[in-house]
């Protein structure tokens, strides 16, 4: 049995570059925003091309 | 409506506000019962989550949201204030996040609040806000904050209303477009 106390925080992966430090779920966050930024833009709106 | 605003593009603004009234809903029942609540009872912990992905939901649509307005130039024609709002809106935002961060009563908060408490000294506030403090940190969080926020979400929903959704960018053949046929 382990009995050596385990930290309760595991920081995880995180691309550093620089000053830059980014952890994969920041990463993943900033992917989404611009795809679903890029999507809104694209997506043609109900109701748009009629009027 | 003008028939520019026939795009997603438009709806960012209105999913924050959503968020925002979910934030409030959850939060206010998180606050009747307490951290012993949120952390050991199966229905604390749904809504601990509910506030948590709501938080998550209201920045990443606030981001689209001034994504959007900064690639529109909205603060044209007399919007200024309504731009400025809405940064004044991001940065108190940022403060509620970071109380709020503060207020969960775990490991994460401790740790936050230890290593956040250096970067406030830094700054010579820490005399007036003090990272270490919970009642400071959770009263800000669910009092002050969520206030100065209703008051300055009504000033910017206000402001919209009054001057309208900013106008496209003409083409260079002079004539407008809408959004919806960029594409």
């Amino acid at each position: 049995m382990n009995t050596q106390l385990q930290p309760p925080i595991q920081p995880g992966w995180a691309w550093q570059y620089s000053w830059l430090d980014l952890s994969l779920a920041d990463i993943i966050v900033v992917l989404l925003m611009v795809f679903v930024f890029i999507i809104a833009l694209v997506l043609p709106f109900p109701g748009g091309h009629d009027r | 409506m003008p028939i520019y605003v026939n795009s997603y593009v438009y709806l960012f603004g209105i999913l924050t506000v959503t968020s925002f009234a979910w934030l409030i809903i959850t939060g206010t029942i998180l606050s009747i019962f307490g951290p012993d609540w949120w952390h050991v009872s199966a229905v604390g912990h749904f809504f601990n989550s509910l506030h948590f992905w709501s938080v998550q939901s209201f920045f990443f649509f606030m981001i689209l949201h001034l994504w959007a307005q900064f690639f529109m130039a909205s603060w044209r024609g007399g919007r200024h204030f309504t731009w400025i709002g809405g940064w004044l809106l991001f940065l108190v935002s940022i403060v509620a996040g970071l109380t709020g961060y503060l207020s969960q009563n775990n490991f994460d908060s401790q740790w936050i609040g230890v290593q956040g408490k250096d970067a406030i000294n830094s700054t010579g506030l820490g005399g007036f806000f003090n990272l270490l403090n919970f009642g400071q940190m959770y009263g800000l969080h669910i009092f002050v904050l969520p206030m100065v926020l209703i008051v300055l979400i009504a000033a910017h929903l206000f402001l919209v209303r009054k001057h309208g959704v900013v106008e496209p960018y003409e083409d260079a053949d002079g004539g407008e477009r809408s959004a919806s046929e960029n594409h």
